[in-house]
């Protein structure tokens, strides 16, 4: 491996490192499946560093990268579904095409930086009792079956007290990206 | 909406179980139904698998970023990081509307409740809500009056100082450690990591020699240049090429090495891995790995077993080659050998160093039961420098068997009786660094200070960098000439050889790391310096607040010369120790 190759690949990791998220955001989109996005970025990471000596990695490689790891989260998407029983191949199919459909709602152009914006601000609007749950169940990882207790209430009603705040803030979240500019006005 | 009435409690649990990505089969069959004829639950269905995802990561990021400072190298232009370092960055200007997110100051964890009102951040222009701004005013009351102007005098003092002050996080959990290295060469754009350098996600490319890498998990990793590695966290790694043996105990049962070719995943063994441009080997030695690669993939193998996967990602077994795994003995054994090597040629730039007719003093707390000190008769000098040591105990030093002095408390300190007079100077020192306290820790200063012309002091501030002091006229007032910041979470608890060059004649303040210039401060009016009774490591200095400011670490040697050190005599000075 000669020294040029050696410095671009080098290169190649740095920079995949300095994009790390907005890689993770993009597996995610392209296959919307917790499991799976870890294998994307490390499938990515392999595909982009060993050719790196075929990319400008002086520009903007944004859109490369994006290009990489929706190609690579195609694979492991359609892996996971010719391996899947019918019943979760369906309900994965109605999620994918939802936030397919999300994505060009609000056009592919915006960063997961936006959308971290957006939640800081729809997080600053919720009731304190709701963002009190959300901190304790994802910053603290206290499940939901020792928050009920905690607060008195049935664990099933939680998960549904749950569900509302996360639909709420996703939808509050793509009106922010859409006051953005993203989308549709 | 109309979900709510529709959907029993236990799909919401489902969906839950689908979002945790532990549904099974026959609950899915349960849960699909619903979203077949309800649009508007399968709508929020999605919506929620969205928010739970970047909700995620948003509170993971959140999670490092606040027991870690912005100097991660590889997260340093991250976006998200920044995004969320935004958020939690301690100021008087908006602060994010949160209950309670806990920052740390020096040693205290203090949890900091929402104090700053929400000044009315605003969504965008558009259709969205306006955050309400919830600034309220205490009700002024006559009788309370004088109370609420003291109260809101003490908050401005805490707020002024926190928005000037850095505020401290605790150094973070580092993912892994350079435990070991021998001989190691690292790659033209990496950084020189040092024996017990924290690593958190990192590139690291070495050249050559051998590397003994400890993670947090309690996995230890062996590579040997030319290798390339990519820390991604504890139980993630990526050998893009090279050689490489891990032993993985219980506690990092799960260890993944990725190649270009395969996945590895550990349960709980030793193995070893070499990768090169035509494929990847695993020889597991004991336990069992899970390999995962495109074709003929053996599945999990156990000890005695190996494979070998070509570059078209097709596996085939093979018989285990023990001698691919580097054992501990062998790595002793180089280690010993490079030790060795390096003590010879300490030895040796020892002793040029002490042929310097510039040199002042050098002291050596290798052996602190009888401190080495050599020093010189100068022309022109009052009299010979003598040391004494005062309490500090012994310590072990840079290379094994080796020793140095611990800086721990007011008691520790080395004081140098001495009187010489000189237009430039060099200090150097080879110091570990282990608390910065707000106080600072004083590396050398005069009795002196403040009180005689020329006197000077040298010491690491609060916020890493070092600073070089000069009194001007001795009326109680110095100049101090600063470093960029030197002392970091990368480089805490680290040996570093640091020096500072005060040169006349080119009328400047150098700083120097580990050979390295790492920047220069003018020097506009050089004055003769007045080296007097000085203590290193502490201060006999009683005005000025410094009283508490003894040093807080470890200090191996110490080198005065009177003379402005060339850059090339501190690289040699800097290999030696």
């Amino acid at each position: 491996m000669n020294a040029d190759n050696k410095n671009q690949q080098e290169l190649a990791s740095r920079v995949f490192l300095e994009n790390y998220s907005f890689i993770r955001f993009i597996a995610f989109q392209s296959a919307p499946r917790r499991d799976l996005v870890e294998d994307i970025v490390n499938s990515t990471f392999i595909v982009f560093v060993n050719k790196s000596h075929q990319w400008d990695l002086t520009g903007n490689v944004k859109p490369l990268l994006g290009e990489i790891t929706k190609n690579v989260a195609k694979n492991h998407w359609d892996d996971f579904m010719k391996h899947s029983p019918d019943s979760l191949r369906k309900i994965a199919e109605y999620v994918q095409r939802d936030v397919e459909v999300t994505g060009e709602i609000l056009g592919s152009n915006n960063t997961v930086d936006e959308e971290i914006t957006a939640l800081g601000l729809c997080l600053g609007k919720l009731p304190e009792e709701s963002r009190k749950l959300v901190e304790d169940y994802y910053y603290h990882h206290v499940p939901l079956k020792e928050i009920a207790k905690e607060t008195g209430r049935k664990p099933l009603t939680l998960g549904k007290v749950l569900f509302r705040i996360r639909q709420t803030l996703r939808k509050c979240v793509e009106r922010v990206l859409k006051g953005m500019g993203y989308g549709d006005k | 909406m109309a979900i709510n009435n529709e959907i029993p409690l236990e799909i919401y649990d489902l969906a839950q179980k689908y979002i945790d990505d532990c549904l099974t089969e026959g609950e899915a069959k349960i849960l699909l139904p619903f979203l077949d004829r309800n649009v508007e639950f399968r709508q929020a269905f999605s919506e929620n698998i969205l928010a739970d995802f970047i909700l995620r990561e948003r509170y993971n990021a959140l999670r490092q970023i606040q027991s870690c400072t912005e100097t991660r190298i590889s997260r340093a232009k991250d976006p998200l990081w920044d995004a969320v370092v935004a958020e939690t960055r301690f100021s008087s200007r908006t602060f994010e509307n949160h209950s309670s997110i806990p920052l740390h100051v020096g040693k205290v964890q203090k949890r900091v409740t929402r104090f700053w009102p929400n000044l009315g951040q605003v969504a965008s222009a558009g259709k969205t809500d306006q955050v309400q701004s919830r600034l309220t005013l205490p009700v002024i009351r006559w009788g309370s009056l004088a109370l609420a102007i003291l109260l809101l005098v003490v908050i401005m003092v805490v707020v002024v100082q926190r928005t000037l002050t850095p505020v401290d996080f605790p150094l973070p959990e580092a993912t892994a450690r350079i435990a070991q290295t021998v001989d190691a060469v690292w790659g033209e754009n990496c950084p020189d990591f040092k024996r017990g350098q924290p690593l958190y996600s990192q590139a690291l490319s070495l050249v050559s020699g051998l590397v003994r890498l400890e993670f947090k998990n309690g996995a230890q990793v062996v590579a040997e240049g030319p290798t390339d590695l990519v820390i991604n966290d504890e139980l993630n790694l990526f050998c893009n090429r090279g050689r490489m043996s891990a032993y993985a105990p219980p506690t990092a049962k799960g260890l993944r090495v990725t190649t270009p070719f395969a996945d590895f995943i550990d349960y709980g063994t030793r193995f070893s891995v070499l990768v090169t441009d035509k494929g990847a080997r695993l020889d597991v030695i004991e336990g069992r790995v899970q390999v995962k690669t495109d074709r003929n993939s053996p599945g999990v193998l156990s000890a005695g077993n190996g494979t070998e996967v070509n570059n078209r990602r097709t596996a085939f077994r093979v018989k285990v080659n023990a001698d691919h795994y580097i054992t501990t003995d062998f790595f002793e054994k180089q280690l010993n050998s490079f030790e060795q090597k390096e003590q010879t040629e300490k030895e040796e730039v020892e002793r040029k160093i002490a042929q310097d007719e510039h040199l002042l003093a050098y002291l050596n707390f290798g052996q602190p039961s009888s401190i080495s000190f050599k020093n010189k008769s100068i022309a022109g000098a009052v009299s010979i420098p003598e040391a004494t040591r005062s309490h500090c105990a012994e310590a072990s030093g840079i290379l094994s068997g080796e020793k140095s002095l611990a800086f721990n408390n007011a008691d520790d300190h080395i004081w140098l009786q001495m009187r010489t007079r000189t237009n430039s100077l060099t200090l150097v020192a080879t110091i570990k660094v282990n608390e910065l306290k707000p106080e600072g820790n004083l590396i050398f200063s005069n009795d002196n200070f403040l009180q005689e012309s020329g006197s000077v002091l040298w010491q690491v501030l609060r916020d890493g960098r070092l600073q070089f002091h000069i009194t001007p006229s001795g009326n109680g007032i110095s100049a101090g000439y600063p470093s960029p910041v030197v002392i970091t979470p990368s480089t805490m608890n680290v040996w570093l050889t640091v020096a500072v060059v005060a040169d006349a004649e080119r009328k400047e303040i150098r700083h120097y790391v580990d050979g390295k210039l790492t920047g220069r401060v003018p020097w506009p009016v050089p004055i003769p310096l007045q080296l007097g009774n000085s203590t290193i490591g502490n201060t006999n200095i009683i005005s000025g607040g410094y009283r508490n400011a003894w040093f807080s670490g470890n200090i191996a040697c110490f080198s005065i010369f009177n003379k402005a050190v060339s850059e090339e005599e501190l690289t040699t000075l800097d290999n030696a120790l």
